[in-house]
């Protein structure tokens, strides 16, 4: 351990903490380009220079070691002025563009100018032109004038995706970052050099110029794309999704995530079903709210409760696998998880398993059913049943389990976006878009987190519990039909979810109000593991110091 | 019979002609112009614009076409009648107004002899203040029957205000009375066109001055105009006893009032300004006797004239004001007029 | 601190009324006669027929102004509808060919009923592309979809302007862009 005094404030750390974070512990604000925690750290962008005593020169507080006794000084006269010196030589070149560029609102720059700078410029002759709007790959646009050269982007594709696309060519202010010849920029993790750009150099193509970034409400969320359950944030605008990113979570995903899931909210925002579909008089169909679909399964289910099929998917929520085995136990049915198919995992963060939930529903179906089956099952079963009711499946049905649904006298799909299942299907539930749900997911490592719900649900569309509780109400309950949809799904999701951890013995002794921020792991042999200290500076719990991806940018928050 | 088949025929002739040229003619004519005359007057001396937008074309003739318009307005708008027990006395309530004020016609002298007046009955003014006073139950009933507080408020106001302006009017004009010794108005008319020491008129504002303001005050009130709208009070009681008025109903009652106040020119005229007699001119000639008749006619607008004046002059008075001034101002210095000239005319006929 | 209120104390002619009511009826006889024949004292204005003019610092319908190639100056940068306290500002941007603008509205909606003509949108505008000295007056309409006003809505009042913008000279104007208005 080491003692350190930042700016007065004396703190231990242990020996090899760099210098700009024993300040951070400290409480001073270092500000910084170029260092990022989740990458090597090349000290180039000169902005984290601070006064050590003893020194004769300023130091890079990002490089530089503590030592024992080390006296740091970070708002003497001579740093400001070093600070206000280095921002003057960053801008020199910078076309100032701030009104188009995109990365205004939740710009390193912007925010270092005002503070340590506000100077104007004392150019009087050209900027150094550069190449605007170059594309570098199918997901990143370059814009060289607005680049300060900082490399995070470089050492990204270097350390983390390790495909060394990009690079740095020219020296000095001709200095630009660029593919070589014949490369483009165009790996599964690509975009994340457009969130650790500290400036609007690398813009996502997906996201330009869509929303300004004050505008957007930012909630914490999972993404559900594969078992990995990267910590992610949700931005969304007038109850539209506009964009997804990766939230630091050391046990999840670290600073990054991959392409895939940031594209995921297209199909989820774009093909979201408001209304189902229910048999009509003279084998017609109608188009129908949630209500009225609940209303036929439970009229089936009124009528007979023989061969009756409960069909799962691996990426419910543990809230609503758990109402529905608990459904499921009640009219003595059979149950079938269900797997999504068609994906590629790899060694960085995407797993194999594409189920958000695969270990929670798992669990919760081997707690609570005297057994499960797959979809081959189903399909060999297909013969004995008479009413099929299938829950969230859209994505990827094989084929097998399409023609084997279409001899089932009575299929119900609740599901919130329209596929080859609900096609096939007599009743169609819509289910609430997957950004208006709340719950919880279980990744593969069985680390447990909470999903956001940024978005207000359509009323015409049920999550899939309150579904479940409806049929249970009306078939199994003293009503004759579906009670009225609770929409206060807030409170429901933490009851629920403390209800199954009394119920399912591997969330013994975790809570809703647990999992907040980062999550918790599932106990291993029936120890909780201790919660991570969430406090900001310490190195257990760093979030990236200059990550526009952390903090909301802007006080300034817009009404709807 | 044939012979009285062509006097009643005559007569009933004759009638029709006179009530037609002074009723019809004369009072709905300056009725419906006093209509427009009224707003675009008091506009002019407040410095505003008046009434100017009705159009044929481009024709506007200074808001002359609101006479037209007004009437089309009123024929066309909804007429409503309020949630009440009485939609029956709601309805002729305005009636009630109306035929009271245009019977009064029948007995005003504007020419000289009968071919000048539409029925000489000697009951003369009796007959107008016993018609006259019938006034007071159509605003009343209407207020009442409207059942809304305002209107019964309103009401309230101004059946207590006719009633007591009723007898200092009454009791003003008793100087006349006992002066001309008559009370057929054609009587007193034509005494008032002689002379006091060879060269005074012998007019009743001569002979009476008190009277004659009393008159004038007392009839304005019997008007309920300002300043003694109280019953109205648009800044208390929204539009008073009317309120709940429209349309046809709301223009009935204003009606009557504009021919109330061509009644009280009329009556002024024939009892203080000499009625239809010129001074110093005389004689059965026909020009004569068409000066007469435009005589007047122009006093009787000259009163008219008085009366919007006044109205557009003098604020509101507060209801017990009003009170106070009818009963202890008005009814004392009637009844001391009358003291007076009765004294007056004791002490001239002793001499 | 209280205020005196000197009452009147009139004599006895003047309660009587008789004479002041008199006097009354010539005063306002007499300005009757000054504005049917004299000096006319009165002001108004005829509205519809005759109009007051508007003060240079009116602000009336917004308007958006053009370069000199007749493209919309907007850049599509929001901070009009950043600013804008009635949020009554939508707009949708595309990407455009123009390296040196790169951005230009595809649709630039507002709501002439939300918004309260505080001008703040003008005032945000680095490009001088939006004003609200166009001098009209927003119309009443029977529908709420006629009080939007659109791109083509908007571009009909508006003229060129001479304010230097985006990559032009973009080395040398250190003051900004100009904000001025045009005569009006």
């Amino acid at each position: 351990m080491a003692k350190v005094t930042v700016d007065g404030v004396e703190v231990e750390v242990p020996a090899g903490t760099s210098v700009l974070r024993a300040a951070k512990q400290a409480g001073a604000d270092v500000p910084v380009f170029c260092y990022h925690p989740g990458l090597t750290i090349p000290a180039n962008c000169r902005m984290c220079l601070v006064d050590i005593e003893k020194a004769p020169k300023p130091l890079p507080a990002c490089y530089t070691e503590v030592a024992d006794g080390m006296v740091v000084r970070t708002k003497t006269d001579k740093i400001k002025a070093t600070q206000a010196a280095v921002l003057e030589f960053i801008l020199l070149n910078h076309p100032v563009d701030c009104p188009v560029c995109d990365q205004a609102g939740e710009c390193v720059l912007q925010e270092h100018y005002i503070t340590y700078s506000a100077k104007p410029s004392r150019l009087d002759t050209e900027k150094v032109g550069k190449p605007k709007a170059k594309i570098l790959g199918p997901t990143v646009i370059l814009d060289a004038e607005r680049c300060i050269v900082c490399t995070r982007c470089v050492r990204f594709c270097e350390e983390i995706s390790k495909t060394n696309e990009l690079t740095v060519e020219s020296r000095g202010e001709h200095s630009e970052i660029t593919t070589p010849d014949g490369v483009e920029l165009n790996n599964p993790y690509s975009l994340n050099v457009v969130d650790i750009c500290p400036v609007g150099a690398l813009t996502s193509r997906d996201f330009r110029f869509q929303k300004r970034v004050w505008f957007l409400d930012q909630k914490d969320s999972v993404c559900t794309g594969c078992a990995r359950g990267c910590s992610v944030r949700v931005d969304s605008h007038k109850n539209k999704v506009d964009r997804i990113v990766p939230r630091y979570n050391p046990d999840v995903n670290n600073y990054w995530m991959c392409d895939d899931g940031r594209k995921s909210l297209h199909t989820r925002r774009d093909k979201a079903l408001t209304l189902g579909v229910v048999p009509g008089p003279n084998d017609s169909t109608r188009e129908a709210p949630a209500l009225d679909g609940l209303r036929a399964i439970a009229g089936w289910l009124k009528e007979s409760q023989d061969g009756v099929g409960i069909a799962l998917s691996a990426s419910l929520t543990n809230e609503d696998a758990y109402t529905w085995a608990r459904l499921a136990k009640g009219l003595n049915a059979k149950v079938y998880l269900l797997k999504r198919v068609g994906w590629q995992g790899d060694a960085i963060l995407r797993s194999a398993d594409r189920d958000a939930n695969d270990a929670g529903v798992r669990a919760i179906l081997t707690a609570l059913t005297p057994g499960f089956g797959d979809a081959k099952q189903l399909v060999a079963d297909a013969e004995s049943l008479d009413t099929l009711i299938i829950v969230d499946n859209e994505i990827a049905a094989g084929d097998a389990l399409v023609e084997a649904i279409s001899d089932i006298a009575n299929v119900a799909v609740l599901t919130d976006l329209a596929g080859a299942l609900s096609n096939a299907a007599t009743v169609v539930v819509p289910l609430t878009q997957l950004a208006a749900r709340e719950g919880t997911l279980v990744n593969f490592a069985g680390w447990v987190q909470r999903l956001g719900a940024p978005l207000k649900p359509s009323v015409t569309t049920v999550t899939p519990h309150a579904a479940a509780a409806n049929l249970a109400h009306a078939v199994l309950g003293h009503g004759d039909r579906p009670v009225a949809f609770d929409f206060s799904e807030k409170s429901r999701s933490s009851e629920l979810f403390d209800s199954l951890a009394t119920a399912v013995p591997d969330f013994a002794g975790l809570s809703y109000a647990a999992l907040a921020d980062h999550g918790r792991g599932l106990p291993k042999d029936g120890v909780l593991a201790p919660a991570r200290a969430h406090v900001n500076g310490t190195p257990e719990w760093e979030p990236d110091p200059v990550s526009p991806t952390y903090r909301r940018p802007f006080h300034l928050r817009r009404g709807a | 019979m044939h012979l009285v088949d062509n006097v009643l025929l005559n007569l009933v002739l004759a009638t029709l002609i006179k009530f037609v040229g002074f009723v019809l003619v004369f009072v709905m004519g300056v009725a419906t112009v006093l209509t427009w005359a009224e707003r675009k007057y008091s506009a002019v001396l407040q410095n505003r614009v008046g009434p100017n937008r009705a159009n044929i074309g481009n024709v506007r003739a200074g808001g002359l076409l609101h006479m037209l318009a007004d009437p089309i307005k009123m024929l066309t708008k909804e007429d409503f009648i309020p949630n009440t027990p009485n939609p029956i006395l709601f309805r002729i309530a305005p009636l009630l107004a109306f035929v009271p004020a245009l019977l009064v016609f029948a007995v005003i002298p504007y020419g000289p002899g009968d071919n000048f007046q539409v029925s000489n009955t000697s009951l003369g003014i009796l007959f107008i203040f016993a018609i006259g006073s019938l006034n007071v139950y159509g605003s009343v009933i209407g207020a009442w029957a409207s059942n809304n507080k305002w209107s019964l408020i309103g009401g309230l106001r101004i059946s207590a205000q006719m009633i007591s302006y009723e007898v200092a009017i009454g009791l003003s004009l008793c100087g006349i009375f006992m002066i001309y010794g008559s009370v057929d108005l054609q009587d007193i008319a034509r005494q008032q066109g002689s002379l006091i020491l060879g060269f005074i008129p012998a007019w009743g504002i001569v002979l009476q001055p008190v009277a004659f303001i009393l008159y004038m005050a007392c009839a304005i009130a019997e008007n309920k105009r300002a300043p003694f709208d109280v019953g109205e009070a648009e800044a208390e009681l929204t539009a008073g006893w009317w309120t709940e008025y429209s349309a046809m109903g709301f223009a009935v009652f204003a009606l009557s009032e504009f021919i109330e106040i061509i009644l009280i020119g009329c009556v002024g005229t024939t009892l203080f300004l000499g009625g239809w007699t010129i001074p110093f001119l005389h004689g059965d000639a026909w020009w004569i006797v068409v000066l007469e008749v435009g005589g007047f006619l122009l006093k009787t607008l000259f009163l008219i004239w008085l009366q919007m004046t006044i109205r557009w002059t003098l604020p509101r008075f507060r209801y017990d004001q009003i009170m106070r001034l009818g009963w202890r101002i008005m009814l004392p210095i009637a009844l001391l007029n009358l003291v007076v000239t009765g004294i007056v005319l004791t002490f001239i006929e002793r001499a | 601190m209280a205020k005196v209120v000197n009452r009147m104390h009139p004599d006895f002619a003047t309660q009587s009324y008789v004479v002041e009511a008199f006097k009354g009826v010539a005063l306002v006889t007499r300005q009757f006669a000054r504005n049917l024949f004299a000096k006319k004292d009165v002001v108004t204005v005829h509205y519809p027929e005759d109009r007051r003019a508007y003060t240079p610092r009116f602000r009336g319908k917004h308007r958006l102004m053009l370069r000199d190639d007749k493209s919309v100056r907007c850049v599509a940068c929001m901070l009009c509808a950043t600013a804008c306290p009635a949020n009554c500002i939508t707009i949708v941007a595309k990407e455009i060919d123009d390296s040196t603008i790169e951005k230009a509205p595809v649709s630039f909606d507002i709501d002439l009923l939300k918004c309260i003509y505080c001008g703040f949108c003008e005032e945000a505008c680095p490009c001088d592309a939006i004003r609200l000295d166009s001098g009209v007056h927003t119309l009443p309409s029977y529908t709420r979809r006629d009080q939007k006003a659109g791109v083509v809505n908007l571009l009909a009042l508006g003229s060129a302007s001479i304010a230097s913008q985006g990559g032009e000279n973009r080395a040398h104007s250190h003051e900004g862009t100009a904000h001025g208005r045009s005569s009006h």
